[in-house]
């Protein structure tokens, strides 16, 4: 029955209605006020060529295509944003003009539409149009749009923090940091951090997932990604917490109107699906373009176009005179340190017992020490289950544990937690970008480096504002030139991680490196230019404030020398690192055995000497013993650091 | 083209290094989350690797959308996706009333209503009662706030937020 009458309407009435739509458009027969109306702003809008704004540029997530830099024909644009939602017009995502006159159109249709309407989906296109064409909003539809009104009592933008987990070694995502924002409510509410809101740009994760897969496709732009609102308590809870990073807080000092534009703005943005990269187009990049539509002037965005590290981008919103303070939230196992270095080392073994145990707390051992340093005792305790628990499911008898030393410490008068004293802040620390120029002598010949790093800390790098004993370099390479011949790749990694990380009573930690790429291995005739992987793990042990440590190392090497393609080495390698007052130095030596029987044994020492943050001077000495080719080498080189 | 195919490449290239590393520190397996520890919990699983990588979020994305309000809610029973906030702090809330401060105590402070200058009489008293609040490790968050509202029941300055 009622398709059969459905079946009546279509043959009739849509053509009709067809012919009817068809006309009006093509005669622009002004068939109403409101129409009227309509045409008028976008007739206004088309004479102030509205859509080449960057304000309206920045709404859409436009950006002028590469190509059109170097050739003088006009620009073109895409949109970053993949998800036909976000887009009122058919070809919107290249279309600035288009998309501009859809939303002027589409913010006259008919109220009924609620929630769907274009003036509840995209409030901050309106309120710009609105500011740049003086539209009369008397003479726009009324629409009620009772999701976005609920979205924001809930989620009340009265300033805006940005927040950056430093980086850790233990997952390969952390290994540059992350930022994100938080939003707290206007000074009209009370506040706790804790029930304020974390904004996180990421990809969006289908349950299920293989990590593998999941990892590669992450990293290739294989999954969407997406603005997700989250309670701030839970982004503590993960960083703080499960993965033990520090967390650095940058209050905004967003004015009423900058807060209001990206409020409005995160709204449109709320399921709209952008391809994530993992280099790219990744989680600090869109953080940019969200405070770029904040606050129009600021140009954030311009510098990054092969790769958002996200420290750089704070800096970025630094420099550009957003911030106005900073706060420092120490991670779990950076209060469990600090905790341990004020205990000393006496007391570290009665802190693992009182983990093991905390009955240990009724014993004479423990009851003869001052009540401080009882209360220290438990403290670091806890936290050492904790630490230990961080990333493992619930067990009874460690949960029993810990309400035990829970009990113990709740016996104690209210204390204050300790005051940590605050490190040496990330944005501080060295540029991420490097530049190296060395000259050196390699057995009897003389030769000159020239060297570049693409990111971001080695471990004789100046330490400050970077993690202790995490080693990431991406993308580095070198070109040598020796005197009687032509220049040359030396070098070029592709990645070269490191985490060397001293163990203790309480830390059990394994180190661990990971490398490879290009690199000439010395030898008789010539120096072939070898492809290899190599990696190792060991044990490092803390020698009164430096590092001693022992890797088992292994290698997979193409070299043309080798009678196979491949060949497989195993090895060792001891190594002492130490922190001076001019600059960290290392002392290393490492043998390697090949499966075709050839041995390699290289020692070497290395001082760098600090000049300031961005500039230093390093030293190195060499000797290798190879099978067809023994000699040292001396360089000098100079680093500096940029972005 | 070339710019997806630049970002293709550079990706394949870093992944030919990751895969050993991956599998070396692949935090805790698929199991691993930042459920309670300590208190059984309702929360879920954490993130995985490849949640991880992309910093992205699996499970419910709510986009900010629970009940409950980002501020004050009278009876102490702001909920996140329907689960109570106490529920989802239960481990940092019981460590910060053993110790008699801390952000999570103010959290629940708050949600339930009490005023600034009654903060520390909350917490003073939370601290006091801790057994009270946590009898032993299988305790719920509904028996918890049970426990918090019959203990501010009997305290003069605090009877008044009682539900």
């Amino acid at each position: 029955m009622y398709s059969l009458e459905l079946e009546l309407v279509m043959k009739t009435v849509l053509p009709v209605l067809f012919v009817f739509l068809c006309a009006c458009s093509a005669l622009k027969v002004y068939g109403s006020a409101d129409e009227q109306y309509r045409f008028e702003l976008q007739d206004l809008a088309i004479e102030k060529t509205l859509w080449l704004n960057r304000d309206w540029i920045n709404l859409v997530h436009y950006k002028p295509s590469r190509a059109s830099l170097l050739s003088t024909r006009s620009t073109t644009y895409s949109s970053f944003v993949d998800d036909t939602k976000f887009f009122l017009a058919k070809d919107g995502d290249s279309k600035p003009r288009d998309e501009l006159l859809a939303t002027l159109a589409a913010v006259f249709n008919s109220a009924e539409l609620g929630d769907s309407h274009a003036q509840c989906r995209f409030p901050a296109r309106l309120s710009w149009l609105s500011e740049q064409l003086k539209i009369d909003k008397h003479k726009l539809p009324k629409v009620e749009c009772p999701l976005y009104k609920q979205w924001q009592s809930m989620v009340s933008v009265g300033s805006a923090v940005l927040v950056f987990p430093a980086h850790h070694l233990n997952s390969p995502s952390s290994m540059f940091g992350h930022t994100l924002l938080r939003i707290d409510p206007g000074a009209e509410r009370e506040h706790s951090d804790w029930l304020a809101y974390g904004v996180n740009f990421g990809a969006n994760i289908p349950a299920g997932d293989n990590s593998l897969l999941y990892a590669y496709k992450g990293l290739s732009g294989g999954y969407p990604g997406q603005f997700i609102v989250e309670p701030y308590f839970k982004k503590i809870q993960e960083y703080n917490r499960v993965e033990n990073r520090d967390i650095w807080e940058y209050p905004l000092n967003l004015t009423a109107r900058e807060t209001h534009r990206l409020s409005t703005h995160l709204w449109e943005l709320k399921d709209i699906n952008f391809d994530y990269y993992f280099f790219t187009e990744n989680c600090s990049y869109r953080l940019l373009e969200l405070l770029e539509v904040a606050r129009p002037s600021a140009e954030l965005t311009d510098d990054y176009w092969l790769a958002a590290i996200p420290i750089d981008t704070v800096r970025s919103v630094i420099n550009g005179g957003f911030v106005s303070a900073q706060q420092y939230r120490p991670s779990i196992a950076t209060q469990l340190r600090y905790q341990l270095q004020t205990l000393g080392k006496s007391l570290q073994p009665l802190v693992v017992s009182l983990a093991d145990n905390a009955s240990v707390a009724e014993q004479e051992e423990f009851l003869s020490l001052s009540e401080n340093q009882q209360y220290l005792l438990l403290q670091a305790a806890y936290n050492t289950v904790r630490y230990r628990r961080a990333k493992k499911p619930r067990d009874p008898l460690s949960a029993k544990q810990s309400l035990a030393l829970l009990r113990a410490i709740s016996a104690y008068p209210v204390h204050q937690k300790e005051v940590m004293p605050i490190p040496v802040s990330p944005e501080n620390g060295h540029q991420s970008k490097r530049l190296t120029i060395t000259s050196g002598r390699e057995k009897d010949s003389n030769y000159s480096e020239l060297g570049f790093r693409m990111a971001y800390h080695s471990l004789l790098d100046n330490r400050y504002g970077f993690l202790d004993g995490a080693q990431i370099n991406m993308g580095s390479m070198a070109l040598r030139h020796y005197d009687d011949d032509n220049v040359k790749l030396e070098r070029l990694d592709l990645a070269d991680i490191f985490s060397l990380t001293p163990r203790s009573e309480v830390f059990d930690s394994l180190s661990w490196r990971v490398y490879g790429g290009l690199e000439r291995v010395n030898s008789e005739a010539e120096r072939p230019l070898a492809m290899h992987i190599s990696g190792g793990a060991g044990y490092a042990y803390d020698f009164s404030g430096s590092t001693v440590y022992t890797l088992l190392n292994t290698r997979v090497e193409h070299n043309r020398e080798f009678n196979k393609a491949l060949e497989l080495a195993l090895g060792a390698e001891l190594g002492w690192l130490y922190q001076s007052q001019f600059g960290a130095g290392s002392i290393k030596a490492s043998g390697l055995e090949f499966t075709g029987s050839e041995q390699r044994l290289d020692v070497s020492l290395e001082q760098d000497i600090t000049l300031s943050v961005n500039h230093s001077l390093r030293f190195k000495a060499q000797r290798r013993w190879y099978d067809h080719y023994t000699a040292s080498e001396f360089s000098l080189s100079y680093h500096y650091f940029f972005r | 083209m070339g710019r997806f195919h630049g970002k293709k490449m550079a990706a394949i290239a870093t992944l030919a290094v990751l895969p050993s590393l991956a599998f070396a520190v692949a935090p805790g397996g698929p199991d691993c989350g930042w459920g309670n520890m300590l208190f059984k919990s309702n929360s879920g699983l954490g993130p995985h690797l490849g949640a991880s990588l992309t910093n992205g979020t699996s499970g419910n994305a709510t986009f900010g959308m629970s009940s409950g309000t980002n501020g004050c809610s009278p009876n102490g029973t702001l909920t996140y996706g329907g689960i109570s906030l106490l529920a989802q702090v239960m481990d940092e809330f019981s460590e910060d009333v053993a110790r008699g401060e801390g952000d999570a105590l103010d959290a629940i402070a708050l949600t339930l209503g009490i005023d600034v200058q009654d903060r520390a009489t909350f917490a003073q008293l939370t601290h006091d009662n801790f057994s009270t609040l946590f009898p032993n490790e299988n305790v719920t968050a509904q028996e918890v706030m049970a426990s918090i509202q019959q203990v501010m029941k009997n305290d003069a300055r605090l009877s008044k937020y009682a539900a």
